[in-house]
Formats: C-alpha cells, structure tokens, sequence
C-alpha cells in the first residue's frame, strides 16, 4: 500500500532552479572543482608527456624505499591518530561542556596550531631539544628505551602538534550539537557523569568526532615541514611527504608525482569516510 | 559483546603496530652519521655503497637543503659528517660552531646554462639573459652557493643582475625544476645538477676564462664519535674508486 504524504513530507527537489544564487554558487563549485582536477590532469599529463610508460611507474613505486616511505606514512599517521582522539575528545568535551576561568583564552590557543606555520613547530622542536633541558630529555629517553627523537617518536610529534587542534575543534563543535540534557538526564537516572560522557554524549556525537580523526589523519599523513627540520630524511624516518622532496631535489619528478598520486588515494579514502559519516547518515 | 571486541580487536591492532615498527627506532650506534645536501644523493648514495661493502661501516645519512643540515648539525650538537652542496655552508658551521675538525674537497661545482631541449628561444650565452624575451632563473644571491657565484660570473660577462628581473630560487634543485617545467628559459646550475635533468634538458657551457668554479667539500666533524671511520669515509671520497664512483654519476672529479 502506498504510504500517504503527510503534511510534513516534501517531494524531492528535481533540481536547483536557475536563478542569480544557484548559478553562481554552483558556478563557483564547478570553477574550483576543474581547478582541482586540472591539478591531478596535471600530474598524470606529466608523465605521459617524459615517455613514462607504466611499467616504469609501477617500478619507481614499488622500489624498496618508496615503499619504506608509504610504510612508514601509515604506521605513523595511525599512531598519531590514536593519540589524536586520546587528547581531542576528552579536551573538545572540556571545552564544549565545562565553564571555567580563561575559557576563552583556552579556546583560543588551542587553536594557535592551526594558524601558525607548521614549519614553526618544527624549528620549535629543534630548539627545544637542542637546548640543555632538551637533550637531557633525549639522553634520558635513550637511556631508556633506545630510542632517540629522530625516529618514529619525533615524526608522531610533529604529526600530532600540526593535526591534533583540528580533531578538537571538531569534536568540540560535535559535543556542541548534542543536547547537554539527555547527559542530565541520564546523571539523574544514575549514570555517573563519565558514564553520562560515554553512554550518551559520545555515541551521539560519534559521526563528527571521528569525521574529525579522519581529517586529523588526512594532515597527519601530509606534514611535511617540521619533520624536514625536526627529524630529518635519514631512510629510517623517511615519509611520503619527505621522500617526495628528496625525488624532487635529484630532478626525479615522475617519482615525485608517483609518490603524490599514492598520497592523493590515501587522502580521497579518507575524505570518502568522511562523507560517508555526514550528519543524518545512521552509524551501523 | 561490543565492546570487548573492540577492545580485541584494538589489541591486535596494537600487536601488529608493534611488529610494524621493528627498524623504526634509529641507526646503529656505530654508524656513521653524515648530513648531506639532497642534490648530491645519486652519486653520495653510489659511493656509501661502495664504503659500506668494503669497510663494514653503516653510513646513515640525513639529506636536506644545506641550510637545514647545518641547523640539524648545530642544533643536535652530533654528527661525525658534514657535506653541504654548498661549500659556504661548510665554513658557515665551523664559524658559528666550531665543529668542523677539517674539510677535504672532493668535486667540483661548475656552472652552466640550463635549458630545455625543446625551447625555440635560441640561447647559447649570458649575454642572452638580457634579452626581454628570455625568462631567467638564478639562485638567491643570500640563500645558495650558485646564486652567490652567479651575480659574480654575470658580471665578469658584462650582465648586471638587478636588471634582469630573474626568478630568485632558494636552492639550486629548484632551479633544475623551473628549466624543466618550462616555468623559466634559463638557469645557471651546476654540471651535477644540469646532468639530474639530462632528459629533458641540456648544459650550455660557459667559457672557462669567464667561469667560477665551486668545490663539493665533505667537512670531519669534531662531535664524531667514530673519527677514524670517518677520516676513511672522507679518503675513499678522494681515492680514484671514489673519485670514479663520483664522476659516474654527474660530479665532476678532474680539475675543469
């Protein structure tokens, strides 16, 4: 039987109808989209125009340190997005639901990351540890581990300062769009408030904060910056944005481009979840 | 339950990171530290090959633009090797630091003009860079060896280079890239980096009697902890197999 329309149903929209607004601002979105897509034409024009046949594409991507590289952009950019949700979720939570003295302030800085230039956290970096108190911190941390800060450890650093304020201004503005009242509720139901956090805050925000991870991530996987001046291209530490420098510095742009198309999958996969999760969509 | 399979499953994620970063935490302690300027790889990395089968030593190298190196060098206050493509950088280190034990030279940087093969510009001198028609790349006369040597070289052929209105780069890599793209007509490189872009481009030399030559010099760090593998670093450089090994790829050994 065919479902009668209620008042408050719409038939759907056929379309956007011609006028001033519609046009300019689909115009606009169709400008900038064929910007984009020239930039990829581009990339991929390049290398048919050097003779590149596949064979040697596919070679340039799978030569040992190529691989090391991308190997090494995804285990790094998973740790950083793990510590990225440690840290956003509970601070975007701070920041949308508890007041305090210098909340302003606070919100203000955490959001110092996104408007400085991230090769000022990289040179930040240097600075630090090539300080007395630094080094020792260094020294110490190889006592202990053997590990020193150009490794692994220094590039999650730099991954994490330059892409964490994103995720928690993301998770910030998820939290804000939840009720605060279904937490009371549930606090007067007997739910302590980490419960009232976990139970019902978090599952109900969950699309925006990890749609936030995943943009973190997408920034992680691109510093490049930072890890240049703080860590180095020693092949231990090499990353896609590094080894693509490198390429480029011995006049190898095809790899350079290859390593660039592999980074631009990696990004277009994400961006996909990402859209995938948007508001309305149910999370199974 | 939900939860505990998450919490499985976050595990083995964990296990499997773990596994993953077996060779992640650094180099060996007994390996050779060198900073090295990203233009020199093809032909440093031939030659640490070579060093490494016969001596048993790991070289580990740290390559980036000269002026990152030398803050790497300050900065970490280690290393037992440092080879700028930029000899300035060399004396630069030892002047604020101290660091450099010694410097031995072991190319030669000269300059030349390049072009890409399929320009109809016609270019065949410095004296075409004044020509309104030729689009001209040079290094930043504050940033990189080339562009220091270049104001010098223009001018002892009779180009003043403030009137030129020539794309300033920071490194000379960049400016192999912009002949390349065709984003400029002319570049003055060194050899070694015209030879990066010989598909597609091609060195016009300049008169021997009108160049500057540079030297690629590879400075002995006094922060070494491996001195004496390090000195046989720096020998096999000079030695003739080195000196081959050099030349095979792009840097120029004899005296031009």
């Amino acid at each position: 039987m065919a479902r009668d329309r209620t008042e408050h149903e719409h038939p759907p929209v056929a379309g956007p109808r011609a006028n001033l607004l519609s046009v300019l601002s689909v115009g606009l979105l169709g400008l900038f989209v064929l910007f984009i897509l020239s930039l990829i034409v581009a990339d991929v024009a390049y290398l048919g125009r050097r003779d590149y046949p596949p064979s040697e594409f596919w070679r340039n991507l799978t030569a040992p340190e190529v691989l090391a590289a991308i190997r090494l952009s995804v285990i790094s950019s998973l740790i950083t997005l793990g510590l990225v949700i440690l840290f956003s979720v509970p601070i975007g939570y701070a920041l949308s639901r508890f007041a305090f003295r210098g909340h302003t302030l606070v919100n203000t800085i955490v959001d110092v990351p996104i408007v400085l230039p991230p090769i000022i956290t990289g040179i930040s970096l240097l600075v630090l540890f090539g300080s007395s108190v630094g080094r020792a911190i260094e020294d110490g941390l190889y006592s202990a581990t053997g590990w020193r800060l150009a490794s692994l450890i220094g590039i999650v650093m730099c991954q994490f300062l330059v892409s964490v304020s994103y995720s928690i201004r993301a998770c910030k503005a998820s939290f804000d769009s939840v009720d605060r009242q279904l937490e009371d509720v549930a606090m007067t139901l007997g739910c302590s408030p980490w419960g009232a956090f976990w139970r019902v805050a978090v599952p109900l925000a969950r699309n925006g904060l990890v749609a936030g991870s995943v943009m973190a991530w997408a920034r992680a996987v691109g510093v490049f910056g930072p890890i240049m001046v703080f860590v180095g291209t020693m092949t231990h530490v090499r990353v896609m944005p590094t080894a693509i420098w490198l390429e480029l510095s011995t006049g190898r742009i095809e790899v350079s481009i290859a390593i660039s198309l592999v980074m631009l999958l990696m990004a277009a996969g994400a961006l996909a979840v990402v859209h995938w999760l948007a508001p309305g969509r149910k999370w199974t | 339950m939900r939860t505990t399979h998450s919490g499985r499953a976050a595990l083995a994620a964990a296990l499997a990171g773990c596994l993953l970063l077996v060779g992640c935490r650094g180099p060996e302690d007994d390996a050779l530290v060198l900073y090295a300027g990203a233009g020199l790889r093809d032909a440093v990395e031939a030659a640490i090959t070579e060093f490494e089968k016969q001596h048993e030593t790991k070289v580990v190298v740290d390559w980036n633009g000269s002026g990152t190196i030398l803050a790497h060098a300050k900065a970490r206050n280690s290393g037992d090797l440092f080879m700028p493509g930029d000899v300035w950088y060399v004396d630069e280190l030892h002047r604020q630091t101290g660091l450099i034990a010694d410097k031995t030279s072991v190319a030669y940087f000269v300059p030349v003009i390049l072009v890409h093969k399929d320009s109809t510009k016609n270019i065949r001198s410095l004296a075409d860079f004044v020509r309104a028609d030729v689009t001209v790349g040079l290094g930043g006369p504050e940033h990189c060896q080339i562009g220091r040597l270049s104001t010098k070289l223009l001018a002892g052929n009779g180009v003043d280079r403030t009137a030129l209105e020539a794309m300033e780069s920071l490194t000379v890599n960049d400016l192999g890239v912009w002949v390349d793209t065709r984003k400029v007509d002319a570049a003055i490189v060194w050899d070694a980096t015209a030879a990066n872009y010989s598909d597609s481009c091609r060195a016009i030399e300049i008169p021997k009697d009108k160049n500057i030559i540079s030297h690629v010099v590879v400075g002995r760090m006094t922060t070494s902890q491996h001195p004496d593998k390090a000195r046989q670093f720096v020998a096999f450089l000079a030695s003739p197999e080195g000196q081959a090994i050099l030349n095979r790829h792009g840097l120029r050994t004899e005296a031009p």
